[in-house]
């Protein structure tokens, strides 16, 4: 019996070319999406997972609620914290702290150096509580000692060759390290990100040294008035840790910390999914839970249209199977065994559009991995979870799709259907233009979701963000031995006429600002404002093209006269509510008399993404110290040889570094990466939402065709022409279509909005966008239908005539 | 064997009752071969279906081996028609998917007959209806008359006790008509009690009673 089911089915598969296509392409595609996704949501869930005792690690952050700041969530807290929470709380087994990490020269000798892209300092028993493996040093001593280092095996090797890394010095920016250890590379699937892991001890150890040999003063790391040191904190074994925040903040009021900071904890594993609103936390590989949610809609949305084609075109091919479905209930058959019948062929289908789905997903994982930045393989872990969510998958939308024709065709009646009196009367035409106008709804919100991304994202592009970012070439200077000849670095690069102007500044926007607490004039005496500060060299105002709209610049020409004097941005002013600014006073604590006088208001500009909104900016001019960033503007057309003629110039000033260049443009769109992915993988999905879509108008529309063949005939010998047909029967479709529209509007809309929440600067989208998507679909609809449209009412009406 | 008492069958259009038969008293013996005439539009194929059960009657009695059918559940009725009644219809109503093999095979299917009991059943009637040659080809590739001959062969492959004929010849040219009413007439000697419907009386005349139907009503059974 099993057989006669199998061979009828495939007998009506290969009878139904074009419905059957259009059945297993859209499901592959639709099963293709969901694997994806669902891949993709099974790695970001992964994150953390690595470390062993994952569910019982926290981040210790702090909410900053001064004046001045959106008051959000900082991926930093007081530095001295992580060394007394252990001893404080029976909660808390072991605090670790990790510091910011930055680009680093790491040196064998006086040979040229290579750059080590992120490295960080950790507490000595950094490992105890993140269980990394070490391939060579012991976990418990590497990071015991001050300037000891671990390496990553890439850097090892690239440094010390075939030679034996373990226990050599480096000079990391010209400080002399011990290698103590060797790592094993990062897992993809943990917010760490660091190849060079130093003890904690060797910055204490250097902030000592910088201090006068008598003082007293404590050195950064043990200072409680600050905000600077990521911290993670262990729970013990089956602690509460309800209400731990709370009682750490108020440990840390014992030490004078002001009211403005709170402490809060944040679990490990929402660290990667949890934390876009989180500053100063420097994690570059973030992940969105509301990218999740948004990515797993979609995918289970282009199954669900998928299953609708099978749906509608089953049911409207139905009249096929009648007689089938007759003859088997006359020799017998009951209702419940030709519905098994039937749901055992769309379960066949899917099986069937599964086996070519696999293919499709290899050749688009990379494809996936490549948009998302994620590196997915296919091991046994995914392979196991594949295997579950396929056989979820089939049955799921094997009954999903099945069940309806199951219903409808088991319940034809045999004699009507035998009898012949069972004409055309097309069942289930009502609810097969609901389910067209369901997937239109779905496809034109996700067109119009699309547009809108798109135009958030160009929004972003093209909005003036306070400063230029083309032809900006930046040059990061790292190292005593850098910062010496930076000046005269600077003076080359000046010479030289294809750049129009250089200037050295403590920071560039998008990286993220040091804050500092400040007491603006006229300010109540109780009342905290945290800044964002920036140190510049005058110069570095043109030569990113930032605009004094009060006041003036610092002068290049006379330094020292402006040592008390700093900028302010927009911003600043406008919070102060200070109309006149200039002239006024900022000081930097109560005690403090002299203060420094606002010389002029920087137009506001971006320094973080537009996820946040602009906050006051504190500018002082950069005397004492040298800068850290250069900013040379290239001219237009001269960017070739300008560029290697500071290449030269590096070579000869900084013959240790090996040439680094940065441009300012290019670390602006890495700052909205996360967004531009969720764009173009909204915007491929959506493309294939549509395709699928069509796919089932075609299908239908090709049968109602075929379906109408004799009326059209009729009409034809009536003396309709070709065009009245074609508008004729174009419109019995299109008007779903546009129909479609108004339920499409406002989804699309209020999903826009989720999205668009994210970002404090965004677009207002209009109607029009979605009014201009429903178009789109309704043109592209159109054009899916319309060839078969125009040969049906071109053929020649005899022809349709005789058949009958 | 059947047995019919006062029934009526009538459809709702527009609120209004149409009659398609009307009071019928009929009783068919085993055994017999029974025509059913009468001009188009007169019920002949309702009162087919009713006797075969594919259609429920709406007043009257009706005794299927003289038990009342309305005590029948439809699993009931679905062994009946597995076990007891094969249909043959005017226009063959072969599975164009099947070959003939496959669709001979069909009732046996659904009776669960082990397969290699199958076999020899189906390749039996195949030769004694002598269309062994043709038992691959699909129905379409295949003469009205052969077609009809599947459409026998898998009527009485069950070995059923009654079958019911709906013009089983209609589609037929004369000379395949009077081969399709030999087959009959045979298996009517082997026992097996047929009601047909025709509109010939040359047709009529290889059966032993004819029923004649104006309108929804007997009019004559001679």
């Amino acid at each position: 019996m099993f057989k006669n089911y199998v061979k009828i089915a495939i007998r009506n598969i290969l009878r139904n070319k074009l419905y059957s296509f259009i059945n297993i392409l859209g499901l592959s595609i639709g099963i293709t999406a969901c694997l994806l996704i669902m891949l993709f949501i099974d790695y970001e869930f992964s994150f953390e997972k690595v470390f062993s005792k994952a569910d019982r690690i926290y981040r210790v952050l702090t909410i900053d609620a001064a004046l001045g700041t959106n008051k959000q969530r900082v991926g930093i807290t007081m530095p001295p914290l992580g060394t007394v929470l252990a001893d404080n709380f029976p909660e808390i087994e072991a605090a670790t702290r990790i510091s910011g990490g930055r680009r680093m020269l790491l040196q064998l000798d006086d040979e040229q150096g290579i750059y080590a892209e992120n490295v960080r300092a950790a507490d000595a028993n950094f490992f105890t509580i993140f269980d990394f493996e070490l391939i060579k040093g012991d976990v418990l001593t590497a990071l015991s000692e001050p300037y000891s280092v671990i390496l990553t095996p890439r850097l090892a090797s690239s440094l010390f060759g075939d030679k034996e890394a373990m226990g050599s010095m480096i000079k990391i920016d010209g400080i002399e390290v011990t290698v103590t250890g060797i790592m094993a590379d990062l897992p993809n699937n943990t917010h760490f990100t660091f190849d060079v892991l130093a003890s904690l001890s060797t910055f204490a150890a250097l902030a000592k040294a910088q201090q006068p040999e008598d003082s007293n003063r404590p050195i950064w790391l043990e200072e409680w008035q600050m905000i600077a040191m990521p911290t993670y904190m262990l729970a013990a074994s089956k602690a509460d840790i309800t209400g731990l925040a709370e009682r750490i903040t108020n440990l840390t009021r014992e030490h004078d910390v002001e009211e403005n900071f709170t402490i809060t904890l944040q679990a490990l594993k929402d660290v990667h999914l949890h934390s876009t609103d989180i500053i100063f936390d420097n994690i570059a590989n973030k992940g969105d839970i509301k990218n999740i949610y948004i990515f797993a809609i979609i995918a289970l949305l282009i199954l669900v249209i998928a299953a609708v084609n099978y749906m509608n075109l089953s049911t409207a091919c139905s009249m096929q199977r009648s007689r089938e479905v007759g003859i088997r209930k006359v020799v017998g058959s009951l209702r419940s065994q030709l519905r098994m019948q039937f749901l055992g062929e769309s379960l066949g289908i899917t099986i069937f559009s599964l086996l070519l789905a696999i293919p499709l997903l290899e050749l688009t994982l990379p494809l996936l991995n490549n948009i998302s930045g994620s590196q997915i393989i296919l091991g046994v872990k995914e392979l196991q979870l594949l295997g579950y969510s396929m056989l979820a998958i089939s049955i799921l939308i094997g009954i999903l799709a099945g069940l309806y024709p199951a219903f409808v065709l088991s319940r034809f009646n045999p004699v009507q259907v035998l009898m012949g009196a069972f004409k055309s009367q097309d069942k289930g035409i009502l609810l097969r233009r609901i389910l067209v106008v369901f997937q239109f709804t779905l496809s034109i919100a996700m067109i119009g979701l699309t547009v809108i991304i798109q135009q958030q994202m160009h929004y972003i592009s093209q909005k003036d963000i306070g400063y230029d970012r083309e032809q900006v070439a930046v040059f990061e200077m790292s190292g005593r031995a850098m910062y010496r000849v930076s000046e005269n670095f600077i003076t080359s690069l000046q010479e030289f006429s294809g750049i129009t102007a250089v200037g050295g500044g403590s920071n560039i926007p998008g990286r993220t600002f040091g804050r500092t607490g400040l007491f603006p004039e006229g300010s109540a005496t109780d009342d905290i404002w945290i800044w964002s500060t920036f140190s510049i060299k005058p110069d570095f105002l043109s030569a990113l093209d930032m605009q004094i709209v009060d006041g003036r610049n610092f002068r290049p020409d006379n330094e020292e006269s402006d040592e008390n004097s700093v900028l302010i941005n927009q911003t600043a002013a406008s919070q102060l509510g200070w109309d006149y600014p200039i002239g006024m006073k900022i000081y930097g604590d109560s005690e403090d008399s002299v203060g420094v006088e606002v010389i002029g208001v920087v137009k506001d500009f971006h320094f973080i993404t537009m996820h946040q909104n602009i906050e006051p900016v504190i500018i002082y001019p950069l005397t004492t110290y040298p800068a850290r960033f250069i900013a040379a503007k290239i001219e237009k057309g001269r960017i070739s040889d300008t560029l290697e003629y500071i290449e030269t110039k590096w070579n000869e000033f900084f013959p240790d570094n090996p040439f680094n260049i940065i441009f300012l443009d290019d670390e602006f769109n890495t700052l909205y990466k996360r967004d531009l992915n969720t764009g173009t993988i909204v915007k491929i999905f959506s493309l294939l939402t549509i395709f699928v879509a069509c796919l089932g108008l075609l299908g239908l529309s090709s049968h109602s065709i075929n379906q109408r063949r004799k009326e059209i005939g009729i009409r034809k010998v009536l003396g309709a022409t070709t065009g009245e047909m074609t508008r004729l029967l174009l419109l019995n479709f299109i008007q779903w279509v546009a129909l479609a529209n108004i339920f499409a509007i406002p989804l699309g809309w209020y999903a826009a909005q989720v999205w668009l929440k994210n970002f404090a600067y965004r677009i207002d989208p209009g109607v029009l966008t979605f009014v201009i998507s429903g178009a789109v679909a309704l043109i592209i609809a159109t054009i899916a239908i319309i060839f078969q449209t125009v040969k049906t009412a071109n053929a020649n009406p005899a022809d349709a005539l005789k058949y009958e | 064997m059947l047995k019919m008492q006062g029934v009526f069958k009538y459809y709702i259009s527009k609120y209004r009752r149409e009659y398609i038969l009307r009071d019928i008293d009929l009783e068919v013996q085993k055994g017999e071969f029974v025509t059913v005439m009468g001009p188009s539009g007169a019920g002949k194929s309702t009162l087919l279906y009713l006797l075969g059960m594919l259609e429920s009657i709406d007043d009257g009695e009706y005794l299927y081996k003289d038990i009342p059918i309305h005590s029948f559940n439809d699993k009931k009725r679905t062994e009946i028609h597995k076990h007891e009644i094969g249909f043959v219809f005017q226009q063959y109503h072969l599975i164009d998917e099947l070959t003939v093999y496959e669709n001979i095979e069909i009732p046996l299917l659904y009776k669960k007959v082990k397969s290699p009991e199958r076999k020899s059943l189906v390749c039996d009637i195949l030769d004694k209806f002598n269309i062994v040659a043709k038992k691959d080809l699909f129905p379409n590739q295949l003469s009205g008359g052969q077609q009809q001959l599947v459409g026998i062969c898998r009527a009485i492959i069950g070995k059923p006790d009654l079958l019911l004929a709906d013009e089983p010849t209609g589609n037929l040219n004369s000379e395949q008509g009077l081969e399709i009413m030999e087959v009959l007439k045979k298996m009517n000697q082997h026992g097996t009690t047929i009601i047909q419907v025709t509109h010939s009386r040359e047709k009529a005349a290889f059966g032993n009673r004819i029923v004649n139907l104006l309108d929804g009503m007997i009019q004559a059974d001679q």
